[in-house]
């Protein structure tokens, strides 16, 4: 867990040029597939974020993200598609189911000092995933849900790669405002402090079990956004993407990238959701490869390309200058 | 007389088999300096760690200003004004010295959840005090150079002062202090003595773990000795090293 | 009526000792290094693969194939420890989790390419006409399963009991500084409980493999149920994972066979998450589990 480097300023000019670029890549990147992947690393960005806060800002981990993600997903999915709900209703549904359900969960597996959280959350993880299966009148088991009405706002429907790849930026960037500001503040200091020496934080008046719970239930909201998003865009859904593979997926991008920034995750979520693209180069052993680079990036960079890239650089301009 | 500010009364704790403390009793009166001695092993951090809400004490009880406090965790125990330090350092490594600092104030100063996310004006002006606060202490302490640099790239004596200085920012009623001496050097040593009894004149009541004897004795009003778990002694610091059961576990037999 | 709970009962107990063997494996390589190894499945996987090969493919017998499995996939095991744990040092819990999951992917992704997508058929041991015994159809199979993780279970617990390196493991679980300092070659021994724990895990797979087919795939659910195995019988106890493994099979072939079939899979993390919530330390765990 590091500092996160550069005071808030730097935090603002970095949003900034990202908005700057996403206005480049929006203006000219014309075929749909390419941007179909910039949407969909948006919509995963949001959910590693919150993911983010719980690994980097308050040390814990969490094996079942992906249930948080495929709640906001279903619920956005159903409500909509089978009782006509306003989508955005459902979404706040969605983030209302999840905020119960990382309550029950975190409740009870955040009172235990050590990694309990992950084993719960791996259970509760893949127990959802067979609900999603096997509910099937709702959820239209393993065959999934079709036909999820697209969002509107207005009389605009968001129906194109362009307007949603706006769309899901758009959201992005709010996040991660509100993301910059919870971790520069009061709170976020105590996140850190909790994630750094909870004994320390305890003596500190931070009820670090309730400031868990608080971060945990944070996080799962952001994962059940990102899955109404994620809804209402591929217009179709099954329990497969909802997984423990998907869970893993969140869990690396977060480490990948860095677990002690916010970029991080940003970084991370680009990298692995577009290293696929580059792989099918290597066709069949795309997995192989995914496998290999998770191990390798974590010995020699555990934490995380950002950092450790920081590092290196500090390295060689020491090297430079010691003559 | 001055008025009782901690009650410890027939505290004990055991781990499985193990009794780390035994039956202790003691008062802590106000605006005294106190000092628990005793051998490696002899129950002085756990005792400190039942005081501070960190342990859960098997039996006994525990009085803050009268209140009951026997169950309370930690944070709560922090958030009515016992603060503390820790045997081996306990800073947050990966924060700067002032953010450590700021830690000790948000126990009572801080912005609101949502003035943070949105940033609204008092969140400004309640981070601003904060940090002001926040400085005033580091330069108590003769540190507030060295307020952005990272802790975990302090040099150790410096850091002790940091904690020190984050422990003051929760503007304590009672200041735990777990072996405070160790690890510093003579110079450093005396500032700390000079600095202890700064506290003490502001107003804060101080209970310390030392191994130094000659700080111990020069500090402290009173002291209680630990052996095994168990208090053997409690007097002033001149009945204590006379006291025959003392001067037995110090020393051995003959 | 009794030929019905007996068939669930046997079924308990098949996939039972699976599970107790996949959760000795974790157990050892817990005590040993403080991981939890996500890869375990894939050890069970590849014993299930290697046999077929062996097997089907060069036409060994039975038991030669079988001792050539173990070894392979023990080989195997040591080679993840050396080339994965090892330099992984003083990592912190979240990268070596991280880093046994990317193991785990990339045994998977080598085993789609080696031996394909699609489910292989794994010979049986001694036929296959079911053996009739109270109005129950027994597989005879099964009695293999049992009896070959039977013995794995009593050579692991030997093992740490009598020889000089189970002891000397023990030594590492509880003191690894001071094992150290007695002359006790962790390293070595680190590498041992890893070819220990994939030697068994293999074992366990090569023997169910004839009951279900075999495929790339079918390691992960059972690594994580042997996973909630442990946690039921308190990770980092061997008798723990053992007694956990047979419980939580038996009462998943009750609960799919009289609650409900489509949710079997569930059964095993609810009891998971009943176990974290009430006794996180499992029946036989060691130790207070420290409540902040």
């Amino acid at each position: 867990m590091n500092i996160q480097f550069g005071s808030i300023k730097y935090q603002y000019i970095g949003l900034f040029l990202l908005a700057i670029l996403l206005s480049f890549i929006g203006l000219f990147v014309k075929n749909d597939y390419y941007l179909n992947i910039f949407v969909l690393i948006g919509i995963q960005a949001i959910a590693v974020l919150g993911l983010s806060l719980l690994m980097g800002y308050a040390g814990q981990v969490s094996l079942g993200h992906a249930a948080f993600y495929g709640l906001g997903a279903y619920a956005s999915g159903i409500l909509t598609l089978h009782y006509g709900f306003n989508p955005y209703l459902a979404m706040l549904c969605g983030i209302a189911i999840s905020a119960v359900m990382a309550l029950i969960v975190g409740l009870p597996a955040l009172r235990l000092k050590g990694h309990y959280l992950a084993m719960a959350t791996l259970g509760f993880g893949i127990i959802i995933n067979i609900c999603f299966k096997e509910m099937a009148s709702l959820t239209g088991g393993p065959s999934g849900l079709v036909g999820i009405p697209m969002l509107k706002l207005f009389n605009f429907t968001f129906d194109t790669s362009i307007s949603y790849f706006c769309l899901v930026w758009a959201v992005f960037i709010i996040l991660m405002l509100l993301s910059i500001h919870l971790v520069n503040s009061p709170f976020g200091r105590a996140f850190r402090a909790l994630g750094s020496n909870e004994a320390a934080a305890q003596a500190m008046g931070v009820n670090t079990h309730i400031a868990k719970l608080i971060v945990f239930i944070i996080s799962a909201i952001y994962a059940s956004l990102a899955g109404s998003l994620y809804a209402h865009f591929v217009t179709f859904i099954s329990p497969a993407s909802f997984g423990f593979i998907c869970s893993i997926k969140m869990v690396t991008m977060v480490a990948i990238g860095g677990m002690g920034t916010l970029w991080g995750a940003l970084l991370g979520t680009s990298i692995l959701v577009s290293l696929p693209e580059f792989l099918t180069v290597f066709s069949d052993y795309d997995v192989l490869v995914y496998g290999l680079i998770l191990i390798v990036v974590m010995i020699f960079m555990p934490e995380g390309i950002i950092q450790g890239s920081l590092k290196l650089f500090r390295r060689f301009r020491y090297k430079e200058t010691n003559v | 007389m001055s008025e009782v500010l901690l009650n410890v009364k027939n505290i004990s704790k055991r781990f499985g088999g193990l009794i780390a403390v035994d039956d202790i009793s003691f008062y802590v009166r106000a605006g005294q300096i106190k000092a628990i001695i005793g051998p490696n092993g002899s129950g002085k951090t756990t005792l400190f760690n039942l005081i501070s809400g960190h342990y859960q004490p098997t039996s006994g009880s525990l009085y803050f200003y009268g209140f009951n406090i026997t169950k309370w965790p930690a944070w709560k125990s922090a958030s009515v004004g016992i603060a503390r330090t820790f045997q081996n350092l306990a800073l947050f490594t990966n924060m700067s010295v002032i953010d450590n600092v700021l830690m000790g104030v948000h126990i009572h100063t801080k912005a609101g959840f949502l003035s943070s996310l949105f940033r609204f004006p008092t969140f400004f002006k309640k981070e601003k005090e904060a940090r002001d606060f926040a400085l005033e202490k580091l330069s108590l302490l003769g540190i507030s150079d060295i307020a952005d640099k990272k802790c975990g790239d302090l040099p150790f004596g410096l850091q002790r002062l940091v904690e020190m200085a984050r422990a003051l920012a929760a503007e304590p009623r009672l200041l735990l202090l777990d072996e405070p001496a160790s690890g510093l050097d003579i110079h450093d040593r005396n500032r700390l003595c000079e600095i202890i009894r700064q506290i003490r004149d502001e107003g804060i009541t101080i209970l310390m773990v030392e191994h130094d004897m000659n700080i111990t004795m020069s500090l402290a009003e009173e002291v209680i000795v630990l052996d095994s778990g168990k208090k053997i002694c409690e007097g002033s610091p001149k009945e204590v090293q006379r006291d025959p059961e003392v001067i037995r576990i110090y020393l051995g037999e003959g | 009526m009794i030929g019905q709970i007996l068939q669930f009962l046997f079924s308990g107990l098949t996939n039972g000792a699976v599970y107790a063997v996949i959760a000795l494996g974790f157990t050892i390589i817990y005590n040993a290094t403080d991981v939890i190894n996500f890869a375990q499945g894939e050890f069970v996987m590849l014993g299930a693969m290697f046999m077929y090969t062996f097997v089907h493919f060069l036409s060994w017998p039975v038991p030669i194939s079988f001792v050539a499995t173990i070894i392979c996939v023990a080989i195997i095991g040591m080679l993840v420890e050396f080339f994965t744990i090892r330099p992984a040092k003083n990592a912190d819990i979240i990268s070596l989790i991280i880093i046994t999951i990317g193991v785990s992917i990339f045994l998977r992704g080598v085993a789609m390419m080696v031996w394909g997508k699609n489910p292989v058929a794994v010979p049986p041991f001694t036929g296959s006409t079911p053996i009739v015994f109270m109005g129950a159809a027994i597989d005879p199979q099964i009695i293999w399963v049992l009896v070959i993780t039977l013995i794995a279970m009593i050579f692991t617990q030997w093992f740490f009991k009598y020889t000089i390196w189970g002891k000397a493991m023990r030594a590492c679980a509880v003191n690894k500084k001071a094992a150290k300092l007695v002359g006790i070659k962790v390293e070595r021994l680190v590498s041992l409980s890893f070819a220990l724990s994939a030697g068994i895990s293999a074992a366990a797979g090569a023997v169910m493999a004839p009951i279900t087919f075999a495929s790339y795939d079918m390691g992960t659910m059972l690594g994580l149920k042997g996973f909630c195995a442990a946690v039921l019988g308190g990770l980092g106890s061997g008798i723990g994972s053992i007694l956990g493994g047979f419980i939580l099979g038996i009462l998943e072939a009750f609960g799919a066979g009289y609650i409900s079939s489509s949710y079997k899979d569930a059964f095993a993390f609810l009891i998971l998450l009943i176990v974290l919530f009430l006794k996180p330390q499992g029946l036989l765990g060691q130790g207070e589990v420290d409540k902040l």
